[in-house]
């Protein structure tokens, strides 16, 4: 087990530095000049050199790749090249409102998900069935940005029951920084949903249908028992699977749900970064996001092991 | 006197003391309302809240409460003293010598100097746009005692004080240490003198600004971005939301004040909406089209003419814009009724004449050869106005390729000159028409024909104002004659207040959030 763990941890190593290598080629070579973009519109030839030195971006490519590199061993990630506040430091501030979102989204898409899939399959081919796949492919087929700005229309502009967007710190006032967060973790939370009622549905008909589940119901158990104690539990690891991938497809942010709802989370770090060329904040963000990704799976693989006594690594 | 003339005159009589009597009861006018937040929603993150370094929109949106500027406009466009107290042009226009205000604190406590003006004007010199161009003019900055600060030009620059005066890449004034501590770039310190200091940046969350306390104002009562400047609401705080329809959700739920960048097809139901009340620029920003005039296709005079030729105005407007009210087509650079109106060259606008077009392809030898048009779709006005042109020159004869990239990657491109052949851009209101990019030689572009060398530096130099006029109307026209560009209309920018924000005015360069007292 130790040596299994240890094995996953060092492949991290590898992983990163391709992503790096990767991520630095793709970056630089596409068009776009921070410089420009800091200095605007009427910025002359001139002015653009000197706010180049300025920011450190003469020299060679390769060189620069190994200066950055040899610093981000060192988990000095560097600074912006715009507000000069260091790159660890903003990934920290974005990293909170991200993560309370991915929280709150997966308890809405499991607390739909989770009943509304073992309905189907237990009910199967019933109109309960027929309902929960519709809402299924309702979900999966609205747009992030409408579901959004529908729920904002609703219940912040005609109702005034929630605020529009924004983010309040949960050290601030946990309740208001919970009430900024309700819009976003449904508007997130229902499509992806969607993908829950498919695979726990699917996975538990093909349990349901196995000999131990019939040998447990020719014993006479209920049919409660039988679907929770026994059908579920071994239906829990594909599943797992799914809520593992969400989990971290949402730490890279959730782009259109955070700039519908203007969260100040990974996701408008990222289209931010991007848009302005502020290369040290993309590079590490990247980074970080990759390694969360990678340490998300390995943490789905560990959760195999705890809730199926047949894995074994 | 008869009776009923001294009737009457009994009647006035009452009816004066009466309102005299009234008058003297009557509270005098109410105090402006104080304290409270004013909440404002802007299109994103400014790159940096230095004013001086970069001529991006937000940055002076927020920068304009924390940086103060030795001369500001007032309402009718002319350059007042703010930081300087008064100033003096020596005969030949090549000394200004400006005469500062005493005991006018920075927001780190330290009283503004004459050094601290030499070395932010010699700064803004070199990081700031607008700086390097009237530098070009600029022989020495010095100061001759505490305070006053000797401008020496190598040759007169009529223009001196809007450049001084203009709010964006602007000549801010800031402490000396923080000026010479950022050279190259953006200060690293948010320090000026302004009646809210730089407070708490949260990226991609907030900026929020606190009045500053030890604030000195000037006397004289507001106008335009002269006079008394009053820290009225406690704190201004600047959100980036980056989704127009979030912007306008949050102004009219009550979670913000103001928001900025409304897209005009939500202006009409925003007019009917009684919450909310949009805003519409008191001045129009020019849409145009640049050409390459450096290299390639369009260096050929005859082919910029074809595509003047060609185009119509009208749907390309109505396309980008939509409501009537808030676009215009005119030639005129400045509208009727203002300084710089001019209706030279104006035949040559909106001609919608494509046998011209052709008449004038064939004279210019063209072959057929592909106009690279590069634009955006980040920047929807940009993206509908150069789909429409692109359609009408086809249409005309012309090979059009027209290509898209991030804003970010059309600064990069037509920077290049071997790379495009015309590119789309919005420009905004300056009051002085020597602050306009097309005459730029170093602006992408790159206009510096000999007659318009010879005319724009006659213009600068021209200290008389009726001189300065009159070679202005040859420029306007010279605009049109050898094509600097084409002007294809001038829309208005809306922002959008709550009802509630009665104080609030949508201003003519950079927003002005002082003297607007806050709703809670």
């Amino acid at each position: 087990m130790l040596s299994y763990l240890t094995g996953r941890l060092l492949a991290l190593i590898p992983v990163l530095l391709v992503v790096a290598v990767v991520l630095f080629l793709l970056v630089r070579s596409t068009p776009g000049d921070p410089a420009r973009v800091l200095a605007g519109e009427d910025a002359t030839p001139e002015q653009i050199k000197m706010l180049r030195r300025d920011m450190g971006l003469e020299g060679p490519l390769p060189a620069q790749f190994i200066r950055w590199l040899g610093r981000a061993v060192r988990g000095d990630l560097g600074r912006s090249l715009f507000n000069r506040i260091p790159v660890s430091r903003i990934i920290g501030q974005h990293v909170g409102p991200t993560l309370m979102l991915s929280a709150m989204a997966v308890t809405v898409s499991l607390s739909i998900g989770l009943p509304l899939g073992i309905v189907s399959a237990v009910f199967r081919n019933s109109w309960m069935d027929q309902a929960g796949l519709a809402l299924a492919m309702l979900g999966a087929a609205v747009p992030t940005f409408w579901l959004g700005l529908s729920l904002i229309v609703v219940f912040a502009v005609n109702l005034g029951w929630l605020p529009s967007s924004g983010f309040r710190s949960p050290t601030e006032d946990l309740r208001r920084s919970l009430t900024y967060l309700v819009l976003p973790a449904l508007t997130l939370g229902v499509p992806s949903s969607a993908l829950i009622i498919r695979f726990v549905r699917s996975s538990l008909l093909d349990v349901i249908a196995t000999d131990y589940v019939r040998t447990a119901r020719a014993k006479g158990l209920g049919q409660r028992l039988v679907i929770f104690r026994h059908a579920l539990r071994n239906a829990l690891v594909p599943i797992l699977t799914v809520i593992g991938l969400t989990v971290a497809a949402l730490m890279g942010g959730a782009v259109v749900t955070e700039t519908v709802f203007a969260i100040p989370g990974m996701g408008q770090l990222v289209v931010q970064s991007v848009l302005r060329r502020d290369y040290p904040v993309i590079q590490g963000v990247t980074l970080v996001v990759a390694t969360s990704y990678v340490l998300i799976n390995l943490g789905v693989d560990l959760l195999y092991f705890v809730v199926d006594p047949r894995v074994k690594y | 006197m008869n009776w009923a003339r001294a009737k009457m005159l009994s009647v006035f009589l009452a009816a004066t003391l009466l309102s005299l009597a009234l008058a003297a009861q009557a509270p005098a006018a109410p105090a402006a309302r104080r304290g409270g937040t004013l909440r404002i929603a802007n299109i994103g993150d400014p790159p940096t809240l230095d004013m001086s370094a970069t001529t991006v929109g937000v940055t002076s949106i927020i920068g304009n409460a924390i940086y103060e500027t030795l001369f500001a406009f007032d309402a009718s466009w002319r350059p007042q003293p703010h930081l300087a107290e008064s100033h003096t042009v020596s005969g030949d226009g090549k000394t200004y010598t400006i005469r500062l205000r005493r005991a006018v604190p920075f927001h780190n406590g330290k009283e503004m100097i004459a050094d601290d003006v030499v070395a932010s004007l010699n700064r803004w010199g070199k990081v700031g746009s607008r700086g390097v161009t009237a530098f070009r003019s600029v022989d020495s900055v010095s100061a001759a005692d505490k305070y006053t600060v000797v401008i020496q030009l190598k040759e007169p620059f009529a223009p001196l004080l809007a450049f001084l005066a203009l709010p964006s890449s602007a000549a801010t004034i800031m402490p000396k240490e923080v000026a010479e501590a950022a050279p190259a770039g953006p200060a690293k310190d948010f320090i000026g003198t302004g009646p809210y200091k730089f407070s708490e940046w949260a990226p991609n969350r907030l900026i929020r600004l606190t009045r500053f306390i030890g604030y000195a104002p000037r006397s004289e009562a507001p106008s335009g971005y002269t006079g008394k400047r009053d820290a009225l609401a406690d704190e201004l705080v600047f959100y980036p939301v980056g989704s127009v329809a979030t912007r306008i959700a949050g102004v009219q739920s009550g979670e913000f004040d103001i928001a900025d960048a409304i897209q005009h097809d939500a202006y009409v139901q925003l007019k009917n909406d009684p919450r909310v009340v949009p805003e519409v620029a008191p001045n129009g920003t020019w849409l145009v089209f640049f050409f390459n005039k450096q290299s390639g296709l369009m260096a050929n005079v005859k082919l910029r003419q074809a595509v003047m030729a060609a185009l119509d105005m009208s749907p390309i407007m109505q396309a980008t814009i939509g409501s009537p009210d808030l676009y215009v087509l005119r030639p005129n650079l400045y509208p009727q009724g203002t300084t710089w109106y001019s209706e030279g060259g104006k035949q040559w606008y909106n001609q919608k004449n494509p046998e011209r077009a052709k008449q004038l392809m064939t004279e210019a030898g063209y072959k057929g050869e592909t106009v690279r048009w590069i634009t955006t779709q980040q920047f929807d006005y940009m993206f509908k106005s150069s789909t429409v042109a692109v359609d009408q020159l086809q249409k005309a004869g012309l090979k059009m390729d027209m290509q898209l990239y991030e804003w970010a990657g059309v600064i990069e491109r037509r920077a290049k000159p071997a790379e495009w052949e015309i590119f789309t851009t919005g420009h905004g209101f300056v009051p002085d028409p020597a602050l306009i990019d097309v005459f730029s030689p170093t602006y992408p572009g790159w206009w510096d024909s000999p007659r318009k060398k010879e005319l724009f530096a006659e213009f600068n130099r021209a200290t008389d104002p009726e001189a300065r006029q009159r070679t202005w109307h040859r420029l306007h026209e010279l605009v049109f004659t050898e094509g600097g560009w084409v002007k294809a209309g001038e829309f208005f920018g809306v922002q959008l207040r709550s009802r509630e924000l009665t104080g609030y005015k949508m201003a003519g360069l950079t927003s002005i959030f002082w003297n607007v007292p806050a709703v809670k």
